[in-house]
This record gives C-alpha cells, sequence and structure tokens, in this order.
C-alpha cells in the first residue's frame, strides 16, 4: 500500500520562461517557414506562389527582425547577450547553437530582402537565386529545429524531453507562416488567384492533419507513460489546463481549422480560409503556450505545481509583447513600402504603378 | 569526528594555499579564476536523515553566509508527513545543488557561465552569466533559481569561499544533529568516504545518470524522485506577505 504524503515544508519555484519566450518561438518559427514559402518561388521558381512569395518574404522579414529583440530582452542580463558569440559552449548547448544559427538566419533573410528588391523587374524577378535561396532555407530549417531541440534537450521537464517536439515545433510554424500569409495576403489584397488561395488552404490542411495525429500521440504518451510525472500531467491536462490543452489547444484551433478546410471548395473561400487561418494561428501559439509554459510547472521535486503570473509590465510582460508586435507591425509597412513587392505581380501592380502616377499628375498640376 | 576535521582542515588549507596563489597571478575575481588550477580533491557531501531534525538552521546559516534573497533557498529541508496505513511519521529531505558528475546545467550553458571545477564544486560565474534560465530548466532538482538581485542563476556551491580557505560549507558547520558531513571523496580516510563504505545510501533521481555527489543515508524511496502526495497547505507567495505585513509574528 502506497502512503499518503503530504508536505509541510517545501517551495515551489516561479516559471522562468513566459509569455516573451512563448512568443519568439512563435514568431521565429513562422518566420523561418514563411521564408520557406517564399523560396519555393524566389529560387525553386515555383511560378504559382508568385504572388504568394511576396507576402511570405514580408511574414519572414517582419517577425524575423522583431522576435530576437523579444528574446533578448527577456533576458535577466539582456545587456550582456553579445557574450553568446564569444563564449560559446557548441559542444552541448543548443542555446549556443541558437545563437549563431539566429544570427546567419537573420543575416540571409537581409541578403534575401536585398536580392528580391534588386532583381525585381517590371512584373518579375529577372531570374531566381537558387544558390541564396538554399541558403537561406537552410538557415530557416535550422532555426525551427533548434528551437525544437532547446526545449526537448531538457530531461529534467518530462512533457519536454521528448522526440516529438521538435516535430510539433516544425508543425506548427509550418501551420502559422501559412495562416499568417493568408492574413496578410487578404489585407494588402495581393493573394487574389482561386489557384493562390486553393494552394495555402490545401497546404494548412494536410499540415493540420499531421499535427492532429503528432499532438494526439504526444497527450497519449504522456497521460499513460509520463514516468514519475504522470499524476501532475494527468491533473495538468483534464483538470487544471484542461480548456488550454483540449478545448482551445486541440479542438477548436486545430481540429475545428482542419474541418472547415476538409472541402476543397472551402479552402478556396475567403471566409472560411481566413476563419480555419486565424484559428489555427491561435493554436500554433497555444501549443507553444502549453508546452513550454505549463511544462515548466509540472513540478520537478516539490510536490505542488510551480506558478505563472502574466506580468503586465516589466520582465517577461505583457507590455513586452505588445511592443514587439507593434514592431512587427511597422517593419510590415516598412518592407511593404521598401519591396514594392506590387511591381511584379502583374494587375495589383498595374493598378497600384497607375494609381502612383495619377497622383504624380495630380500633384504635378497643384505645384504648377 | 575531530579528527576527520583536522584532516579535513590539513587537506584545505593546502588548497587554500593553492588557490592564494592563483588569485594572485590570475587577474580578475570571478570563482573560477580563483580555483585552484589542478586539484586533489573531490568535495561530496552525506546527509545523515537518521540525524536530521528539520530545524532549518542550514537554510538560515546558508542564507546568512550567501547573503541569498528573500524567498530564496540555496537549501532547504523538505519536510513531509508520510501516513503509512495510519501510522503518521515525520519526514525530512534537505535538499541542495547535487554537484553532479555531469551536470546537465554545464552541459546547457550557452556561455559557459556555469561549469564544474576540478574539485567537483559546480559554480557559476555571475560576472557572465546572461540570465537565460536554460540551466534553472535543465536542474532535475530545482536547485537552482534567478537570484532577483544579481540577475543571475544562483545556487548552492558548497560555499566554495569556505571550502578554498580550509573551512567546513556553512550548513554543515551549523547543523546541530551533524546530519550533514563534508569531505573529500578522492581520500578514503575521510569521514564521507568512510560513511559510504560503512552504510547503503542513496542519490535523488538515479535514472536522470547526473552521478550526484550527495549522498543520502536512510533515504526514504518515496522521496528519492518527484515526490506524489498532497502540497504544502500555504504558499510562499502567503509567507512572504504575512512577513513583509509584519503579520508573521
Amino acid at each position: 500500500m502506497d502512503p499518503q504524503i503530504r508536505g509541510i515544508i517545501g517551495i515551489t519555484h516561479d516559471v522562468l520562461w513566459g509569455v516573451g519566450d512563448v512568443y519568439y518561438m512563435f514568431a521565429i518559427g513562422a518566420s523561418a517557414a514563411a521564408l520557406l514559402l517564399a523560396i519555393l518561388f524566389y529560387a525553386a521558381g515555383v511560378k504559382r506562389l508568385q504572388r504568394v512569395a511576396p507576402v511570405g518574404l514580408i511574414v519572414a522579414s517582419a517577425l524575423g527582425f522583431a522576435a530576437p529583440l523579444s528574446l533578448i530582452a527577456n533576458l535577466y542580463q539582456s545587456g550582456r547577450f553579445y557574450s553568446l558569440f564569444f563564449r560559446t559552449h557548441l559542444s552541448s548547448s543548443p542555446m549556443s547553437w541558437g545563437a549563431i544559427i539566429l544570427t546567419l538566419y537573420i543575416l540571409t533573410l537581409v541578403i534575401m530582402d536585398v536580392m528580391v528588391y534588386t532583381h525585381t523587374k517590371g512584373g518579375q524577378i529577372a531570374q531566381p537565386f537558387p544558390l541564396i535561396g538554399a541558403i537561406a532555407g537552410f538557415f530557416a530549417v535550422a532555426v525551427i529545429i533548434y528551437t525544437g531541440i532547446e526545449i526537448s534537450a531538457v530531461r529534467a521537464i518530462a512533457m519536454w524531453h521528448s522526440a516529438l517536439v521538435p516535430v510539433l515545433f516544425l508543425l506548427a510554424s509550418v501551420i502559422s507562416a501559412v495562416s499568417l500569409v493568408v492574413i496578410l495576403g487578404w489585407i494588402d489584397r495581393r493573394i487574389k488567384k482561386e489557384e493562390e488561395k486553393g494552394f495555402l488552404g490545401t497546404l494548412l490542411f494536410w499540415t493540420l492533419l499531421i499535427d492532429i495525429l503528432l499532438q494526439f500521440i504526444w497527450l497519449i504518451v504522456f497521460i499513460m507513460f509520463g514516468g514519475r510525472s504522470v499524476i501532475n500531467i494527468r491533473q495538468s491536462v483534464f483538470q487544471q489546463h484542461a480548456s488550454s490543452f483540449l478545448l482551445v489547444g486541440f479542438l477548436l484551433t486545430v481540429v475545428l481549422p482542419a474541418i472547415i478546410l476538409i472541402l476543397p471548395s472551402l479552402r478556396r473561400s475567403w471566409g472560411s480560409l481566413l476563419v480555419a487561418s486565424v484559428l489555427a494561428t491561435v493554436g500554433a501559439w497555444v501549443l507553444r503556450w502549453n508546452l513550454v509554459v505549463t511544462g515548466q510547472e509540472m513540478p520537478k521535486t516539490a510536490i505542488d505545481f510551480n506558478r505563472y503570473t502574466l506580468a503586465l509590465t516589466g520582465h517577461d510582460s505583457v507590455l513586452n509583447l505588445v511592443g514587439n508586435i507593434a514592431l512587427v507591425i511597422f517593419f510590415v509597412i516598412v518592407l511593404e513600402w521598401i519591396l514594392e513587392m506590387a511591381e511584379f505581380e502583374g494587375e495589383l501592380g498595374k493598378d497600384r504603378v497607375s494609381r502612383q502616377q495619377g497622383e504624380r499628375v495630380v500633384d504635378g498640376g497643384v505645384a504648377r | 569526528m575531530n579528527s576527520d576535521r583536522r584532516e579535513f582542515l590539513k587537506f584545505a588549507v593546502g588548497g587554500a594555499a593553492l588557490s592564494a596563489v592563483g588569485a594572485a597571478v590570475l587577474p580578475g575575481d570571478s570563482v573560477a579564476e580563483a580555483a585552484p588550477a589542478k586539484s586533489q580533491h573531490r568535495w561530496g557531501m552525506v546527509i545523515d536523515l537518521r540525524k536530521c531534525i528539520g530545524c532549518e538552521a542550514c537554510s538560515v546559516a546558508c542564507s546568512m553566509e550567501n547573503d541569498v534573497p528573500l524567498g530564496e533557498f540555496r537549501t532547504i529541508v523538505s519536510t513531509y508527513e508520510i501516513d503509512t496505513g495510519g501510522q503518521a511519521r515525520r519526514a525530512t529531505l534537505p535538499r541542495l545543488c547535487n554537484h553532479c558528475e555531469n551536470p546537465p546545467c554545464v552541459e546547457v550553458c550557452p556561455t559557459q557561465a556555469t561549469y564544474k571545477r576540478d574539485d567537483g564544486i559546480v559554480v557559476i560565474d555571475n560576472t557572465i552569466c546572461i540570465g537565460c534560465g536554460y540551466c534553472v530548466q535543465a536542474c532535475p532538482y530545482d536547485a537552482r533559481f534567478i537570484n532577483p538581485e544579481t540577475h543571475t542563476a544562483d545556487k548552492c556551491n558548497f560555499c566554495v569561499q569556505r571550502v578554498d580557505e580550509g573551512l567546513l560549507p556553512a550548513c554543515v558547520e551549523t547543523c546541530v544533529g551533524g546530519a550533514r558531513i563534508f569531505g573529500d571523496l578522492n581520500d578514503p580516510d575521510s569521514e564521507v568516504s568512510r560513511l559510504l563504505q560503512e552504510y547503503p545510501t542513496e542519490v535523488l533521481k538515479p535514472e536522470m545518470g547526473t552521478d550526484p555527489r550527495v549522498y543520502y543515508i536512510g533515504l526514504s524511496d518515496y522521496l528519492q524522485a518527484k515526490v506524489d502526495g498532497m502540497p504544502v497547505p500555504w504558499s510562499k507567495e502567503e509567507i512572504l506577505e504575512g512577513m513583509t505585513d509584519g503579520s508573521a509574528n
């Protein structure tokens, strides 16, 4: 007979990696996967993605430039972040690899932006640039993988230490990237054709299906075979965070959008595609939240759960998150303007060019 | 006991002399730079749970010696009530950094701010630590925290500043029941080595493969890994609020 144990003196720890870290993993994953979408056109020359690619590049660049700032802000000694580059620990620390990979990823992102900007002529890119694209693609995949490995390498946290985690991160990255490209493509009206919407809808649908399967396996493994943490994991999944894990994290944001996109005709309709994309974006966020924050709430030695308190201001706070999202929006506006993607995507480009020319004539008239 | 302490002091004074020479030669004030170049010692601790009375004197001494901020602990005596078929007994479990032979915290640290010295003590150079918290996540023993004053990782370091001067860690020095025994695992005549030979000992979470250098005599299976049971009926926040309100007394 197992004894009943009651804690009399003990401590619980505060959750360390909170909303800022979840946001970083979400944003950098979406950035990298969006770049992979863009590369399919800019490097591999897939013509059907001609209008999707610029949106992908804007999503990738805006999130890719802003997200690392959230990561730096979330260090408790932010001013020392540069030491990651000269005090490396590449033999065993995924975070040390990450510092190098992330830097090279951002560098290739900048090069991609410059290449697209300089190679755009009369509504088309002069020629694809496969070498740069391949290098950028390599670092994009590396970024997604390193964030997953960084989490799964931690043996001490039962919910993290799984080979499925990097795969789940990869799927969530693709889901959030496709969804954000759909949303931005609708906002800036670049994505119009049925074929483009159909491609994105189909990609989202199949990725969600694989995600359903893997999330199911992941949950079953931990609920049934979570070792000494199994009691806490069941408490968390079925009681404390049941809405976050099962209702929001699985049914509403993974299963439901997949159901919405089940018919090919619905994948080409803006209404259903947008609803599914918004839900799937939330799902990609919630997966990271459930893994990273709820994973840390699992006690390692103590009886009771660790606690996470979402702060409004200060370190790892809502204000930090809002600030970084504002920066993303700023980058989107600037990139839309600088890259002038519309120039090489035909109809809309012509509209814009003629509108700009009309405005110049009017301005000229005023000046005279 | 006294002869063992004299033995310990003899070795430790030698180590202190070496470290003093090292400190004079090497510039800077970090723990790493003050450490002896090559140590003959392998420090470890045996905790005899039969002698621990759960007085928390070790927790207090540690906090005083190391200036640990309020609400954080480098060591604490977790205390449990274990009810076996209607018979309740109290069990204590002093927790601290296990100074593992294969420390996962050292593996993941991206800047090598945390590392294992030649004498086996796992330390943090808080002049290098960037406060990423990765080591806190990696430690299976909940032994680490982010110090709210230094904004860097913090944990037990076996009172390295005392050990290098030939003294015992503060918790060992103050332990009223003599439950904490510190010494050189490389010395077959040290008290820790003798205890390890004479008594069956356990380590916490052996399945983690960390090979701890803190050994327990009389450790119950129920407490060896993560403890399952009913939580402490009060929270840290409530206690801290009470202290700041002055209502704790």
